[in-house]
């Protein structure tokens, strides 16, 4: 719908001065309901569900009847060399001239027909087009039925003012959010890696990149944060293309490891897909307390250990490995007894679901204070729900100083102190800590949001705290994450879908305090252990991704 | 430098006490875990097995929860509403010093017939027979239309009130709406009476 709005560059019109008409679309994709200018067509014609390209069309279709006066007219407020978008159903006795104009409607510049076809080659299909011109002269198209059926008509979508649309493999479209403009929506096929660039200038560019990423889900919201913002962006989504590298990696490096595994033990840790008591079974307690399943490092040959961490190495983002590795050699500093068992070789590793190249699995690898439950399926992942505590926070190896999750700490009285009197009182709901509010055994809940709004945050202060969400998303690798942040950066400045900020504890550094960062699809907990000495040495910690726990999202 | 912190891997002070408050359309859900410290371990088991035979009777387990439920209270709009126990659990009375054992309660309270519209509903947990820490938490509902406006706890967190906006009796669905708490409901089946807590003091159970 958004690229219809005459904000986008992109302006209609008709020959014959009527409106241009809007049509919504139906179940599977009907192309021509009954639109607002009262016109009727035939229940038939709809898009096959069949049609590769028919998930590339939006939820809105511009309408045109098929007289030659009512063509649509399309001006470009930038001149462009290069146009495209897509005709829905031309039927058999249709003809659809599209032509490229460098004034209005006179000096034709390119021109492309599309003849009508055979149900699935025209008919109720979708049927790209483009218009390239030798410089960047266009101002104008016109799109005109020429056929013997004077009374067809044509559902359009999918316009692009800077060129064809890359309709190779699979759909891609991007648009603005009606509720915040600053918002774009992109629509892609989950799991294909999409570049989306801007530009100052749509004719000439030159286009930059912003970022790459590689959606989970069909749509997404993305949010320039750039400040100020320039009088006039453009935007550009490019792709989508298959990202075969990052799923390859990570399946040859979990291959590498399932193949060191005998065939018991294969059966003894490799659980079936949809095992929800296996997926549930991770906890924060150390052995002794709690008994977890899978195999142990400290059971495994060296092969195997040799294959486990680069294991975790292609599943994780480097920061995130470096994480988890720390928090296991922290392990090693605690000294055992009373039953219970410390140290890296209590680290279990499990699956549930068999690893395949395609398929979707769970890898589980967990001990005391660390739980990662990675949900992997080709390029798309999630750790969530993960446990990314530490016991001791603070400890020296090598003669350095490690902190596993020491720059979360860090973050969180940034944020607190940047906060002013009036912002605090929102934010600090008590001078006493927290536990985990959802911690193990707490799947599928969601809790109703506390403290301050991002949306009343500074731009300063949501810097920060999304550099403190990334501390639990960017754990995951980074093909996935980056889609993850650059959805949670679009809702901060959400106040409707909005993510909160809160901290129960004391406020004075080095102190011991719970904070809880929750938004639509995000929830993290950060709360100090008190067993003798000071909390702040032992913290049990929650990443969750609401909705997506498990990989739910995850087709 | 930094010194190998003591082996413990467990609560060491006092009584945790963490509600969970879901509101459905004709009923408050309310589940509390109880989480002795190692401190207070001894008081939580002579609270459990008064004889001191070693062993929660049914007679003590029944006692117990009581004593419990009396201690609770939910309101809306300021009238107590009758509650009705569905479930009890526990961690064997030989977990209770470690500090990772555990007790749940799950009850219910039941709103007035065709509730619509505003509502503050209150839910006060008062038992304290011991040095305790409290944490409240309300769960975003699941029923559509039925939303919570506004919320707030006290501070300690024993009361949290909940402005719930019911939808209109009409649009209610017929059949009992989700809860986002699927473990109570399967409690519930297994669970009728308090007594059967008895048998689960009998049980190691699995500690979260």
């Amino acid at each position: 719908m958004e690229q219809f709005r005459p904000t986008q560059g992109i302006r209609f019109a008709r020959a014959d001065g009527g409106t241009v008409a809007i049509a919504k679309t139906g179940t599977p994709f009907t192309a021509f309901a009954a639109g607002p200018d009262g016109a009727t067509y035939s229940a038939g014609d709809s898009v096959l569900t069949t049609d590769p390209l028919a998930t590339s069309v939006g939820a809105s279709f511009l309408k045109l009847a098929g007289n030659p006066t009512a063509a649509l007219i399309i001006n470009y407020d930038y001149a462009t060399a290069a146009a495209g978008g897509v005709i829905i159903d031309v039927d058999a006795n249709e003809t659809w001239a599209i032509r490229g104009y460098s004034d209005a409607g006179t000096t034709l510049v390119a021109e492309t027909v599309i003849a009508g076809g055979t149900k699935g080659t025209g008919d109720q299909t979708v049927t790209p087009w483009a218009l390239t011109s030798n410089t960047a002269n266009m101002v104008q198209i016109r799109i005109v039925q020429t056929g013997a059926n004077l009374n067809s008509g044509a559902a359009l979508d999918l316009f692009s003012p800077y060129g064809p649309l890359d309709f190779s493999t699979v759909g891609l479209s991007l648009g603005w959010n009606t509720v915040n403009p600053q918002t774009l929506l992109l629509g892609a096929t989950p799991g294909h890696r999409i570049t989306l660039q801007s530009t100052g200038n749509v004719s000439t560019g030159p286009w930059t990149p912003n970022q790459t990423l590689i959606p989970g889900v069909p749509v997404l919201s993305l949010t320039d944060t750039t400040t100020p913002l320039p009088a006039r962006k453009f935007y550009r989504a490019v792709g989508p293309t298959p990202a075969v590298a990052r799923s390859a990696t990570i399946f040859t490096a979990v291959s590498a490891f399932v193949d060191t595994l005998t065939a018991a033990q294969k059966t003894s840790i490799i659980y079936p897909a949809g095992d929800t008591t296996q997926r549930a079974k991770w906890s924060n307690f150390p052995t002794g307390i709690y008994q977890r399943n899978g195999l142990n490092i400290g059971s495994m040959t060296t092969a195997q250990k040799a294959a486990l961490w680069p294991m975790l190495a292609a599943v994780l983002s480097p920061e995130g490995y470096q994480k988890i590795a720390n928090i296991v050699a922290a392990d090693d500093q605690l000294g055992a007894g009373g039953g219970l068992t410390f140290g890296t070789a209590q680290y279990y590793v499990s699956f549930v679901g068999t690893p395949s190249a395609t398929g979707k699995y769970l890898l589980q690898f967990g001990g005391h204070h660390l739980a990662i439950n990675a949900t992997i399926k080709g390029n798309l992942a999630t750790i969530a729900p993960a446990l990314p505590g530490a016991q001791p926070t603070s400890y020296t190896l090598g003669g350095r100083t490690i902190r596993p999750i020491g720059e979360e700490y860090d973050l969180s009285f940034a944020l607190l102190n940047s906060l002013t009197t009036a912002q605090r009182s929102i934010a600090v709901l008590s001078s006493s800590t927290r536990d985990l509010a959802l911690g193990p055994g707490q799947d599928g809940i969601t809790l109703l949001p506390e403290g301050i709004k991002a949306s009343d945050l500074t731009v300063p202060q949501r810097a920060i705290l999304l550099d403190l969400i990334g501390k639990s998303v960017n754990i995951i690798h980074d093909d996935a994450s980056a889609t993850k942040l650059a959805s949670i950066r679009a809702n901060l400045a959400d106040a409707t879908n909005a993510t909160y900020f809160s901290w129960r504890g004391p406020t004075t550094a080095a102190a011991a305090a719970y904070y809880r960062i929750q938004g639509p699809n995000l929830f993290i907990e950060w709360a100090p252990q008190s067993m003798g000495g000071s909390a702040t040495n032992h913290i049990h910690a929650m990443y969750r991704e609401l909705g997506n726990d498990y990989g739910a999202l995850i087709p | 430098m930094c010194l190998a912190p003591p082996a413990q891997a467990h609560r060491t002070e006092g009584l945790l006490q963490a509600s969970l408050v879901e509101i459905l359309p004709h009923q408050v859900g309310v589940e509390i875990t109880l989480i002795p410290g190692i401190d207070i371990s001894p008081q939580v088991v002579a609270l459990l097995d008064s004889d001191h035979d070693g062993v929660c009777s049914a007679a003590e387990s029944t006692s117990w929860t009581a004593s419990f439920m009396a201690a609770q209270s939910v309101l809306a709009d300021g009238q107590q509403l009758p509650l009705r126990l569905i479930s009890t659990s526990a961690s064997p009375l030989a977990d209770m010093a470690g500090g990772h054992a555990q007790i749940k309660v799950h009850f219910t309270a039941a709103l007035p017939a065709l509730m619509t519209g505003p509502c503050l509903i209150s839910c006060i947990n008062g038992y304290q027979p011991m040095p305790s820490s409290y944490q409240t938490n309300g769960i975003v509902p699941q029923t559509p239309g039925l939303r919570i406006t506004s919320h707030r706890q006290t501070e300690p967190p024993t009361r949290l009130d909940l402005q719930a906006e019911f939808p209109p009796v009409s649009s209610q669905a017929p059949t009992a709406a989700p809860s986002a708490m699927p473990r109570l409901l399967v409690w519930t089946a297994a669970l009728a009476v308090a007594g059967c807590f008895y048998h689960f003091m009998q049980q190691r159970r699995r500690c979260i």
